[in-house]
């Protein structure tokens, strides 16, 4: 009997390790002619390795390159910018093709060189951004970023399960002020997210690097925390506040908006003191194991049509000019995804701090610790 | 064996390879974060070369000690839930019929090997606003409206002691077992009660299994990650959460390292302690 | 001997406290239902997604040629190292065995720390190795000890006298210690197959890109919401654990009877 047990669990490891090798005939041609550029076939690699934010890319759009292109992309996810930093400078260079990265991240990847140029003319469906994303703060005329997805950070709000009226919801009130709170909350687990919205709160820049000025926000963060349910990452927000364990998240627009889908009673709202308006980007960090690739699967996302598929799948709003005829009216039409111009004059961008980061690290780290 | 000048090579032989071994893979990063633990942190740079104890003082701040006291005081507490559960459970196991006693071990032990991340997601489906818990209270009309019983400290307690039951029941049983049971007998031919008995008799001769359950559950407790992480909210911070997001998010390695000497600080303590404790009864560990 | 009601009552109510998440768990990976704990039918849809899953599909394989390819390595090395300690004794043998109970007690995030400092430090690359490797390191010292606890159990004279018979090293080696170990060396291999696939914390530091295992996975997952998926690949992953392990149990009892 233990012998063929052993056996058995030597066939299974065996048969498991057959799977693992497959191979493929190659039926693509030399030439692959897409997207607005030739392809060399055997300038690809046979995979993409993918660095991005968990829910935030089409299964299907991936399914469509592997079929034009024969390269299969593989997805590693993290939570937030600083571990998408700490993990490329923790052993991750060389392991990535492709990495999602906020305005700030970036300015923090290129400050210490972790990112390689692209090469436009491998690329050339990055004239189908937005003038808007040609002249970013953190990577003017795009030597070194093609902008992905733009949203805002607010609040998302359970209407349903609050008492009262459903209108004045718009204000970080509702979270700072124990008078206002509607109910259990929970803030991001993003050091930068949540001391920013303490700061807008305060009248303050995001981007301050005034110690004085950062006491008066942990202050307030601090009086806040006993009522913080949990500081939860922007998924573990999104599901906490679908199930009703919060009625009001902090969290990213596009991510409310796929709540909604699930549940009718979810708002999201871009606070009337102020918000952050964010960027993430697609880079391509330095000792990729295929730049070629990496620049190919650029040019593809950023084709009109593939453009405006991910965003009405990611709800988020494109940077990408030719992909507005293909986004779906009612994503067009809503606020919460493309806010008009006045609510456009209070967002603020984030940057990197520079040397302050140990502030805002310390503020966070007491954030997280404190009882 | 015999002292021949081949022995030496047969003893390097079979000792070298794991020696050289665990100084290469555990010993060299052992130090690597000690030596980190000295050095001053730069922004972002992880470390900056310049020795310091800053990062200890830092540690020591009372917020920081807070989170050590919090992790040592759910530590604590889980020993002693567990232990309370796993007399009464010893001794039941022990009075079953020999057949019965066996299939009770196993009844115990098999939760030991289930994945630690399954059995924390059970509970979060379980104590989840939409989960079965609050469903079945709800719909019996015991609560008008569901319970947030997720991110706080009894969560993650209950996380803890059911990953650590099984790890007080088995040795306390097994001491339990090896017992003189016919001091037992006699103390209640001489009319001595249930809990004197336990308390005169069975305990003082238990005490080395009582030991070895607590080093099992007490130290792997000290350093929980999952289950504090899943099931906690703000204020059930466990040190190892925040060595975690030091590394990961804040990327303040030298003050994770100072953090990480603490936490082993602490453990080698708790073993030291409890090894003193067990030699003192005359028996050894393992 | 008679034990009072209240012992028995509270051992079995621990058994349910034990089980009852395991249950519940298994139960409702079979339920239709996506969001809430109310039964509305029976279904193998969420183990059917699973296996759609190309991400599960590389967390499963890269489980298993990680965690295969340590145990092989770590049992290799352990019983070695239990020989040594027991038969060719070396000086510091005290030391050595502090040494070797080091990894069982330091807590896994201080040794997933570690290690990931240890690699950034050298330039080593993440990716399976980094993994197996870490794992090899504590794997090592549970196989050992299985292995040396076995030594103790049996006479060593059998070695001496096959020595005496003229019977060269290898041939001892090979033929008296080994099958004498054996049981041993197949109980610490199997507990260290089972540390290897449960392992989270060391391999969350240490995995290298697109090297994601299966209790990583279940992390990631359960992090971005409750799904009935999770309860699917959370019972398989029961299922096959207790497979390991009753194969584990009977493969030592029919040694020890031959």
């Amino acid at each position: 009997m233990d012998r063929i047990g052993k056996a058995a669990i030597v066939a299974v490891l065996a048969g498991a390790a057959a799977v693992a090798c497959g191979s493929r005939a190659d039926d693509r041609p030399e030439i692959i002619e897409a997207h607005g550029v030739s392809v060399h076939r055997d300038s690809l690699a046979r995979s993409l390795r993918l660095f991005i934010w968990p829910d935030y890319m089409d299964p299907d759009l991936l399914a469509e390159f592997r079929r034009t292109y024969g390269v299969r992309v593989v997805l590693d996810y993290y939570d937030n910018n600083e571990a998408l930093i700490a993990k490329l400078k923790a052993g991750g260079l060389g392991q990535y093709d492709v990495v999602v990265a906020s305005d700030y991240a970036v300015e923090v990847l290129r400050r210490d060189d972790l990112l390689e140029p692209l090469d436009h003319a491998r690329i050339p469906n990055i004239a189908n951004l937005d003038v808007r994303f040609r002249e970013m703060p953190f990577d003017p005329g795009n030597r070194y970023t093609a902008t992905y997805q733009w949203g805002t950070s607010g609040l998302g709000v359970r209407t349903d399960r609050i008492d009262g009226e459903a209108t004045g919801l718009d204000t970080w009130r509702l979270v700072f002020e124990p008078a206002a709170q509607p109910g259990p909350f929970a803030m991001l687990a993003d050091p930068r997210e949540t001391i920013g919205a303490a700061l807008i709160y305060l009248g303050l820049s995001a981007n301050t690097t005034d110690a004085a000025e950062l006491a008066r926000a942990e202050a307030l963060l601090l009086e806040q925390r006993p009522r913080v349910l949990t500081y939860a990452p922007f998924a573990s927000g999104r599901e906490l506040l679908a199930s009703g364990d919060v009625v009001v998240a902090h969290n990213y627009s596009g991510d409310v908006l796929q709540a909604r889908d699930a549940v009718a009673g979810i708002r999201y709202v871009i606070p009337r003191e102020g918000a952050i308006l964010w960027t993430d980007n697609l880079a391509v960090p330095a000792g990729a194991p295929s730049r070629y690739t990496a620049e190919v699967f650029i040019n593809f996302l950023l084709d009109g049509e593939i453009g405006g598929r991910l965003s009405n799948h990611t709800r988020y709003a494109s940077p990408n000019a030719a992909a507005w005829p293909f986004i779906d009216g009612d994503l067009r039409s809503d606020p919460a995804v493309y806010p008009d111009s006045a609510v456009l004059e209070r967002l603020e961008v984030l940057r990197d701090v520079g040397d302050a980061r140990v502030i805002y690290d310390r503020i966070w780290t007491r954030l997280r610790a404190g009882r | 064996m015999r002292g021949h000048a081949g022995d030496r090579t047969a003893a390097l032989a079979y000792n070298a390879p794991a020696l050289l071994y665990l100084a290469a893979l555990f010993a060299a990063p052992m130090a690597v974060v000690a030596i980190y633990s000295f050095i001053a942190q730069a922004p972002d740079a992880g470390a900056a070369g310049r020795l310091t104890l800053d990062n200890y003082v830092r540690a020591l701040d009372p917020l920081y000690l807070s989170v050590l006291g919090h992790s040592v005081a759910l530590a604590l507490a889980t020993t002693v839930i567990t232990l309370c559960i796993a007399y009464p459970c010893a001794l039941a196991m022990r009075s079953l019929p020999p057949r019965r006693r066996a299939i009770a071990l196993a009844l115990i032990v098999i939760p030991s090997w289930m994945n630690l991340l399954v059995k924390n997601y059970a509970w979060i489906v379980i104590l989840r606003r939409e989960g079965v818990l609050n469903t079945l209270l709800t719909r019996t009309g015991v609560l008008d409206a569901p319970l947030t019983l997720l991110f706080n400290d009894g969560a993650v307690l209950l996380g803890l002691v059911h990953t650590a039951l099984p790890f007080m029941i088995l040795p306390l049983y097994a001491a339990v077992d090896r017992m003189d049971w016919s001091l037992v007998e006699a103390a209640r031919d001489l009319g001595a009660g249930r809990l004197a008995t336990f308390r005169a008799i069975v305990l003082p001769q238990t005490r080395a299994g009582a030991l070895v359950g607590t080093v099992l559950v007490f130290i792997p407790t000290l350093g929980a990650f999952v289950t504090p992480d899943l099931l906690g909210g703000t204020r059930s911070l466990m040190v190892a959460n925040l060595i975690e997001n030091q590394v990961l998010q804040v990327r303040d390695w030298p003050f994770a390292a100072a953090l990480s000497m603490f936490l082993i600080a602490l453990v080698l303590l708790g073993v030291y302690l409890l090894r003193r404790a067990t030699r003192d009864t005359g028996t050894a560990l393992a | 001997m008679k034990e009072s009601r209240a012992a028995r009552l509270a051992f079995y109510a621990t058994l349910a406290f034990l089980y009852a998440p395991i249950a519940v768990l298994v139960v409702y990976s079979f339920n239709e239902s996506r969001l809430s704990a109310e039964w509305t039918g029976f279904t193998l849809h969420w183990y059917g997604r699973l296996f759609d899953s190309p991400e599960t599909a590389a967390a499963l394989r890269n489980t298993l040629i990680v965690s295969s390819i340590s145990t092989v390595c770590a049992t290799a090395l352990g019983t070695l190292l239990a020989i040594g300690l027991h038969i060719h004794r070396v000086r510091g043998r005290g030391a050595i065995e502090m040494l070797l109970y080091l990894p069982i007690v330091v807590p896994d995030i201080v040794i997933g720390v570690a290690t990931l400092a240890f690699y950034v430090a050298i330039g080593f690359p993440l990716g399976h190795a980094s993994i197996i490797l870490a794992h090899v390191a504590f794997q090592l010292s549970f196989v050992a000890l299985v292995v040396r606890s076995r030594l103790q159990d049996f006479p060593l004279s059998i070695i001496e006298a096959a020595r005496d018979l003229g019977a060269g090293r290898w041939q001892t080696f090979r033929h008296v210690l080994l099958p004498i170990l054996r049981p041993g060396i197949v109980a610490g291999a199997l507990i260290a197959l089972a540390l290897s696939i449960d392992d989270f914390v060391i391999t969350y530091f240490t995995a290298g890109a697109g090297a994601s295992t299966l209790p990583i996975r279940i992390y990631a997952m359960v992090k971005r919401g409750v799904t009935p998926d999770i309860n699917a690949l959370s019972t398989l992953m029961l299922v096959t654990t207790l497979a390991l392990l009753v194969v584990a149990l009977r493969s030592t009892r029919h040694d020890l009877r031959a």
